[in-house]
């Protein structure tokens, strides 16, 4: 047991607590996961989150675009050898943000920045082209990657999104960096 | 040839592949663990009745939602049966879409613009 692990036996999970819902609170967060990514797993939460809406009132076209972003969303943070993944839904007056964080590999991050900011320059026609190509491109068994990641989620994502997709990487070690991906949908599409 | 059925499952598609009366079915969800091996029956089954496809096949697509390794392999399917419609033997496809779920209607047209096949859009009508 490292002096992180042990420190953590000894402190009370009630002293997070608080904060944790705090934070929620503050960012407008509401849902959150933080876990590993499996089919059975999508299915359950993508059906929570979809009564959630429906108890909302929310519009069923929003409602949609919400939950095909989320889908999406999902694909890009299976990795099963890169660890767990976190997804958060944040719910402002006027958009709905849902963001996906994963480990990358560190000599990936340049590969997939690239990408991102290629694909924040493109058109909706542009991305719409790019798309098909992608589609008509991959491999069935082997969906092509950009620094491990699938390139056609990014570009369903944007064009699910219709906007520019955020980004950030958080440097952990020489072997693995934090990638986390934003997209974001108006709520007056 | 034998009709190939394939009950829905929470994460996967109801598929009935009738070779009788060439109608085929494709409905509800498609986030499969493994989509290569749950789509290979329907390439092998799809290859096979191109061999000798009735004169007209109607297939329907019914999607509630689905991730983007399954659009590739519905991809797979159509361009399969844009083949058996290349040699001579209609398929008519008819892709149904949520009137509210404009990326599922966007999908189509991009599955019409990959492909010449006729593809025809049509509004699910809710029960």
């Amino acid at each position: 047991m490292d002096a992180l692990q042990s420190s953590l036996l000894h402190q009370s999970a009630l002293s997070y607590a608080y904060p944790l819902y705090r934070n929620l609170l503050d960012n407008s967060i509401v849902f959150l996961y933080h876990g590993p990514i499996t089919p059975d797993l999508v299915v359950d939460i993508l059906s929570l989150v979809e009564n959630r809406l429906d108890d909302t009132g929310e519009d069923r076209r929003i409602s949609k675009k919400l939950f095909n972003i989320m889908v999406e969303s999902f694909s890009l943070g299976e990795d099963v050898e890169r660890g767990h993944a976190v997804l958060l839904v944040r719910q402002l007056p006027y958009l709905y943000t849902v963001a996906i964080g994963r480990r990358i590999a560190s000599s990936a991050v340049y590969q997939v920045k690239a990408f991102l900011d290629w694909v924040n320059t493109l058109s909706p026609e542009a991305l719409r082209e790019a798309y098909q190509r992608q589609l008509e491109k991959d491999d069935p068994r082997n969906l092509s990657l950009v620094g491990g990641v699938p390139a056609i989620s990014i570009l369903d994502l944007a064009r699910k999104s219709h906007g520019i997709l955020n980004y950030n990487f958080e440097y952990l070690n020489d072997s693995d960096t934090f990638f986390s991906l934003e997209a974001r949908l108006q709520k007056t599409i | 040839m034998e009709a190939l059925r394939i009950e829905s499952t929470h994460k996967t598609p109801r598929v009935i592949l009738d070779p009788e009366n060439g109608i085929f079915e494709f409905s509800g969800r498609s986030i499969p663990e493994d989509s290569v091996g749950f789509y290979t029956p329907i390439f092998e089954w799809l290859d096979k009745y191109a061999q000798q496809p009735l004169p007209l096949t109607h297939v329907r697509f019914d999607l509630e939602y689905f991730n983007t390794s399954s659009s590739k392999n519905i991809l797979e399917i159509l361009k399969r049966l844009e083949a058996i419609h290349a040699a001579g033997h209609e398929v008519r496809v008819t892709w149904y879409y949520d009137e509210d779920d404009e990326d599922m209607e966007e999908t189509g047209q991009d599955y019409q613009a990959l492909l010449n096949l006729p593809i025809e859009l049509s509004v699910k009508v809710q029960s």
